[in-house]
């Protein structure tokens, strides 16, 4: 069993401090659910766990199994086992997916991975989330429908084989089909050497993945903790109640202007 | 530097001079004019192993297809100047490469003339190890003569390359379009000029460019230029020029899956040339030219 433990984490952006002392364990054979309105932490949470180096740790710790995650680069969190399935998958233009993912896998093994047993690894996971057939052959992302991107995240997910997946909004941009392949994709990798991170706004994803553990997580800090009925609650009362507990916290994201930043691609205004 | 497999027509000059010539079409040579009569695919290798100024000449007569395969490999500096031409409603697929690992300088002067209804594509890739000033000068002469050309420069250690690659429309109704891509690294340098010139009188016609550099490192030097000298009013004509760092979250993205940084920029450095790809169509080229730039950046 592993164990990912956070303690007292404290995480700032542009001198904002976000999250405001989180403490959280997770052990590979739980899935935990992350709930909370937008803007208060959830998003933060995961890309500080995988080390996003626009976020400053100010406090706190993370430990993978005794090992310091804090002082791990981003790609060596990878091969510790961390996986973050991105709400924004980045696309990358002139990256042939196959190429990228044989890189990927190379990455976590000692021995580089056959190019025989690549395919048919790759081939299989491909047709079980019922993804185009050429995907491997176009760039990474590059005109990808949000479906497209997401299932390409699970695809990932699938060959990377993590100790502990983080999956931000993993089914935004999803049909019902679509969401059903990747819930099963999920359900498939539940075992004793896999946890599970799983942010969502939606019941739905956590009727067809049932969670183990619930938290609800207002103004960067984890309120409360439990099991499914706080999904149910929160289904039909929305969060208000948990104001109502004593927590105050703003539940609507501001809107931030879009801004065409360089090269025109689309950024966010700081 | 080897023969491609897959090409029939074949030519090699060491310092100027012709060395070796193997001919399965009607291609002949005349005072250093390399005169090519019918659809062929042709290779050609300048080998240089003295200091000097070299010239030498391509004709291609009208209303061919042919493929050109241009390599320089060097051992000492040297530089050349070159003439071509591309007569009526000729398709011509080039492909230049330079050759050396040595840290000498290759400059490079080419002068080429394309008339009525010729289309031209052609790849230019610098992987070596070289400084050297190239200056490409495409000359549209005639009504619908199309011009497509496509810069890869990597520019390492202390290199110093400078190209100044331009379109000049001397006629109604031409087309020129390329994309110059560069990449420099450590304490290198890189100047990409793009020129587009459009002459008065010279309506319908196009000309677009597009030069991009990617930096890695502190303590490179680039510059993309962009020029657009146009003296008519029924045009199209457009251009951009960026110059920047490797985009931040593409490696965050890349590196979160396990990829080193290294890897990363190797991957994506990879991708960035790849397009060049397009404009090759002979299968032993394709691999070649995919194998030295594994090689080159370090995949």
């Amino acid at each position: 069993m592993s164990t990912l433990k956070i303690e007292n984490l404290h995480v700032c952006i542009d001198n904002k401090e976000i999250l405001k002392g989180i403490d959280l364990t997770i052990n590979t054979g739980e899935i935990h659910a992350l709930m909370g309105p937008n803007g208060n932490g959830k998003s933060t949470l995961l890309s500080a766990i995988m080390g996003n180096p626009k976020y400053q740790v100010t406090e706190g710790s993370i430990y993978l199994d005794g090992q310091n995650v804090l002082e791990m680069s981003v790609d060596e969190r990878s091969k510790a086992g961390i996986f973050l399935g991105m709400q924004y998958p980045q696309e990358i233009p002139g990256v042939v997916t196959s190429d990228f993912l044989r890189a990927a896998l190379n990455a976590h093994q000692e021995k580089p991975v056959s190019l025989f047993k690549f395919i048919k690894e790759l081939d299989k996971n491909i047709a079980d989330l019922k993804m185009d057939e050429n995907l491997a052959h176009r760039y990474l992302n590059e005109g990808f429908s949000g479906g497209e991107k997401k299932r390409n995240e699970i695809l990932q997910m699938k060959l990377l084989k993590p100790k502990f997946a983080l999956l931000d909004e993993i089914d935004s941009g999803l049909d019902v089909d679509a969401l059903k392949i990747v819930s099963e994709a999920i359900n498939d990798m539940k075992s004793d050497s896999f946890g599970c991170v799983m942010v969502s706004h939606y019941e739905r994803l956590f009727e067809l993945v049932s969670p183990s553990h619930v938290h609800i997580l207002v103004d960067g800090k984890i309120v409360l903790s439990g099991g499914q009925e706080l999904i149910d609650r929160i289904d039909k009362e929305g969060y208000r109640w948990v104001k109502e507990l004593g927590f105050d916290f703003e539940t609507e994201e501001n809107k931030q202007p879009i801004v065409l930043g360089s090269c025109g691609n689309k950024v966010k205004a700081k | 530097m080897s023969r491609l497999v897959d090409i029939d027509n074949y030519l090699v000059l060491e310092n100027g001079t012709i060395k070796e010539t193997s001919f399965k079409q009607d291609i002949q040579i005349q005072n250093q004019t390399l005169m090519i009569n019918e659809d062929a695919k042709v290779q050609i290798i300048y080998k240089t192993t003295e200091e000097g100024t070299y010239q030498f000449n391509i004709e291609i007569k009208d209303r061919l297809h042919v493929d050109l395969v241009e390599m320089y490999e060097a051992s000492k500096s040297c530089s050349y100047t070159k003439n071509i031409k591309i007569n009526e409603s000729s398709e011509v697929l080039r492909y230049v490469e330079k050759n050396s690992h040595q840290n000498i300088q290759l400059d490079l002067d080419e002068n080429v003339d394309v008339y009525k209804y010729a289309r031209v594509s052609c790849a230019y890739v610098e992987l070596t190890d070289y400084t050297t000033l190239s200056k490409i000068k495409y000359r549209l002469l005639e009504e619908e003569a199309s011009v497509k050309l496509r810069l890869a420069s990597l520019s390492k250690e202390k290199e110093n390359k400078h190209y100044e690659m331009t379109l000049e429309h001397l006629a109604p109704h031409t087309y020129g379009d390329m994309d110059n891509y560069g990449i420099v690294k450590s304490k290198a340098s890189l100047i990409i000029d793009g020129v587009g010139r459009i002459y008065k009188g010279m309506s319908g016609s196009d000309t677009h460019q597009t030069n991009k550099i990617i930096v890695f490192d502190e303590g490179c030097k680039a510059q993309a230029n962009p020029y657009l000298y146009i003296d008519e009013y029924d045009v199209k004509a457009s251009h951009g020029a960026s110059v920047g760092k490797i985009d931040e979250d593409h490696l965050y993205y890349l590196m979160s899956r396990g990829l080193s940084k290294q890897d990363a920029m190797h991957l994506v450095t990879y991708g960035y040339f790849l397009p060049v790809l397009e404009f090759i169509s002979v299968e032993s080229l394709k691999e070649r030219f995919s194998d030295v730039l594994k090689e080159k950046v370090g995949l």
